[in-house]
């Protein structure tokens, strides 16, 4: 019996091994482009992408990578090369404080960094003032200043924007506006509201998808109030001596968009389905005439099997490494009160950090993709394990143990033949545990690019398509219960049915 | 007359219970010995000192002249045959598992395990088919009669057993003790027995070894203890067990 257990450990560690090693990408010369998780980022991303592979270099995207956190922390370590970012975001949020006040100054700082700022594409993506485009042109207005001339306007503005200090208080201070009628209500419904003639004016951001659908003008800021998030990418300063051409490639991005471009192109992808590469290549074609062979669109059985092989390939490492540590630090609980008392508190710790929060912590430890991933993972799944092991142990009989002891058994042997084989179930009840959270935590990875049933999940969301989000969320389900399934007939294979 | 276990001043804490105050005790091999006593008189505490189970607090204590210390005593254990209630059988392993456990871990080759197990079930005459049973498929005379085969796989020297048939029926009891006392005088083995029952300790043992409050009150035979008490508490206890039958012939006894 204990020995079939020892095999089983064996086989179990060279399989760790094995897909560690396979997890890990290879070090080539490959440009890694990131994207955000909304529509526009990954639409860049992939233009940037075509224009990398048009200077002749390999490009890999990694599409919808949670947010600005997370691709800011790989770029810095390497783990992208590039990604769109926008000015307001890098003086706002990442240089917060430091109050710099040009791109100018912007780009010294990214530099002393490390990070090469490209003169920005094209498009300016803020806040901004939306109406009818048929009301505005009866009554003739162009810009915010023309507001004043109509104080019987109706706004409805969303209630971040009512709040936020650069938003309504200011900008009604800014323009001195009259209007009266203000009410707070949610973004999308202001669109609905204001096709049904409910409202007049709403803020919006100045590239969403739904201005071109819905007809609007943007309202111009003459008075310069809203701050700038001109469209950037963002590129490592030694990829320009690593692969010229692909940086020089870049750089013929640099105004080739304007918002108006950037709407239609959001509008394809959010209104009307189309892939992003599919819009990145007519993009390509239209401004530069770089013709790429279309890629082949993956059919929904090939994106189900890609995303099944990479969740159980970040379940089955992430559980495997910790049913390997875990084990034996919950024997050593169950041996030493000292022990127990801090591994037991350091894994229930580890338990409380909040998931996101643990992810942008291993990305300068683990770069992105799936490895932070699989130590998120294998971070959570210690607790149940570790814990079920040590009071599996822990509660057996004194009785027993003197019995053991008595008959002169020495420890190690006392262990795997006596303690272990008794608690397996425990342990099995632990594992399984892990196991099921594991699955369902596992969508998380697709923030990191790690894939995984996240990954319809994410666009799902991104996209509002429900029936992507179940693309993610019923397998996810199904591996759960065949995991609490399989579990079930390995307690039956492997606990001794004198238990 | 050689002296397999030899306890001088042994001294047993427990936090602040006293399990063993000053026992001095010298067991001669081949004999049996039970040891008697109330509940708490520290009888189990000190077969645990014996096999080097508990680390003492004061007095040393020699197997066949070896200072017996927890740390060191795997190989001593190895010497000694233990016994307690119910067997202490573990309940993952099957009965013949159970019995070969010590064998199988010191690589005794298999034809040499199947045949003391062949031996051994004959000698506690328990029929060879029960060897794929586990423990939890047995009645409570069956697990004795295995703990006991498991005691003696390994042939040791000593044999000490802490109330091995105190959980069972008294008929099956009756069949066990002379099953006991049968293997016991056809090994010539040491025998150390822990009872509160001292009819069941003067059939099995020939010298009772009585303790009170972690003290030896009195070491001698049966028919010593009733007719030279060492102390009232000695002619207490004696009394006290008295069979069923004896107070049917006087029911005005005093208990
Ligand atoms: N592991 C232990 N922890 C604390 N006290 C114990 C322990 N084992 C025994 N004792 C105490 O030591 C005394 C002697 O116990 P024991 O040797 O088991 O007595 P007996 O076997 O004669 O009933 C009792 O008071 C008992 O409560
Ligand atoms: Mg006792």
């Amino acid at each position: 019996m204990y020995k079939k257990i020892k095999k089983i450990l064996l086989a179990l560690a060279v399989l760790v091994a094995a897909m560690l090693h396979s997890a890990v990408p290879s070090a080539a010369q490959v440009v890694k482009i990131g994207s955000k998780k909304f529509t526009e980022s990954v639409i860049l991303g992939e233009v940037a992408s075509g224009l990398v592979r048009s200077a002749g270099h390999q490009a890999v995207h990694q599409k919808e990578i949670g947010g600005t956190t997370i691709l800011w922390n790989a770029l810095l370590e390497g783990d992208i090369d590039l990604y769109p970012e926008y000015t307001g975001t890098l003086m706002a949020e990442i240089f917060a404080g430091r109050n710099i006040k040009s791109d100018a100054e912007l780009q010294a700082v990214l530099l002393e960094k490390g990070i090469k700022m490209l003169r920005p594409l094209g498009f300016n993506n803020t806040y901004a003032l939306g109406i009818k485009d048929s009301v505005a042109a009866r009554l003739g207005i162009k810009t915010i200043s023309d507001l004043k001339q109509h104080a019987r306007l109706r706004l409805g503005l969303s209630n971040e924007f009512l709040s936020r200090k650069d938003g309504w208080p200011g900008l009604k201070d800014r323009y001195e506006l009259p209007q009266t009628s203000v009410q707070g209500l949610d973004h999308d419904l202001a669109y609905r509201g204001l096709e049904s003639n409910a409202i007049d004016v709403i803020d919006l951001y100045s590239t969403d998808a739904e201005i071109a659908y819905y007809h609007l003008r943007i309202l111009t800021d003459d008075l310069n109030y809203f701050p700038r998030y001109d469209a950037v990418l963002l590129v490592r300063a030694d990829l320009e001596k690593k692969s010229p051409q692909a940086f020089a490639a870049l750089e013929k991005m640099s105004g080739q968009m304007t918002e108006e471009k950037m709407v239609k192109m959001n509008a394809a992808s959010k209104l009307r389905r189309v892939p992003e590469n599919q819009i990145a290549a007519e993009f390509l074609a239209e401004t530069f005439g770089i013709k790429q062979a279309a890629a082949p669109e993956e059919t929904m059985v090939a994106r189900l099997w890609q995303n099944t092989k990479d969740h159980l390939s970040l379940v089955a490492v992430s559980l495997l490494a910790a049913i390997a540590v875990s084990i034996p630090l919950g024997v050593w609980a169950a041996k030493s009160k000292r022990a127990g008392g801090v591994i037991l508190g350091a894994v229930g710790v580890i338990q409380t950090v909040p998931s996101l929060a643990l992810l942008v912590v291993l990305i300068p430890v683990a770069g992105i993709g799936a490895l932070p991933a699989m130590l998120a993972l294998f971070l959570y799944s210690l607790l149940p394990m570790v814990r079920n092991t040590a009071t599996g142990i822990t509660t057996i009989s004194p009785a027993l143990t003197q019995s053991a002891a008595a008959l002169g058994l020495p420890p190690a042997a006392k262990l795997w033949r006596i303690e272990l084989p008794m608690a397996l179930p425990q342990i099995l009840a632990g594992v399984k545990t892990s196991a099921v959270i594991n699955v369902g935590t596992a969508t998380l990875g697709a923030l990191v690019g790690a894939g995984g049933y996240g990954q319809p999940i994410l666009t799902g969301i991104r996209l509002d398509d429900t029936s992507l989000i179940l693309q993610g969320a019923v397998p996810a389900a199904v591996l759960a219960l065949a995991v609490q399934a399989l579990f079930g007939a390995a307690e039956k294979v492997l606990v001794s049915k004198g238990l | 007359m050689v002296s397999i276990f030899k306890l001088e001043h042994i001294v047993k804490h427990y936090g602040g219970t006293l399990a063993l105050d000053d026992v001095s005790l010298s067991i001669t091999a081949g004999t049996s010995v039970a040891l008697i006593g109330s509940s708490g008189s520290g009888k189990s505490t000190l077969l645990k000192v014996m096999l080097g189970l508990v680390a003492t607090d004061g007095g040393t204590a020699q197997f066949e002249n070896t200072v017996i210390a927890p740390q060191q005593s795997l190989a001593l254990r190895q010497q000694m045959g233990y016994v307690i209630q119910e067997g202490g059988l573990f309940p993952h392993l099957t009965v013949s598992e159970n019995i070969a456990l010590m064998a199988e871990h010191l690589d005794w080759p298999k034809e040499k395990i199947r045949a003391r197990l062949s031996e051994l079930f004959a000698l506690t005459r328990l029929p060879e088919h029960f060897a794929g049973r586990y423990p939890k498929e047995l009645s409570g005379g069956q697990r004795q009669r295995v703990g006991l085969m498991r005691a003696l796989m390994l042939r040791p020297k000593v044999l000490l057993l802490d109330e091995p048939l105190g959980a069972l029926d008294p008929i099956i009891r009756a069949d066990l003790q002379h099953d006991l006392k049968e293997i016991f005088q056809s090994l010539g083995a040491t025998v150390v027995l822990v009872t509160h029952d001292i009819s069941e300790a003067a059939f099995l043992a020939e010298t009772l070894v009585l303790l009170h409050e972690g003290r030896i009150v009195q070491h001698g035979s049966l028919a010593e203890l009733v007719r030279s008490p060492a102390s009232p508490f000695v002619t207490r206890f004696v009394n006290a067990q008295r069979s069923p039958l004896e107070s049917l012939q006087s029911p005005q006894s005093t208990i």
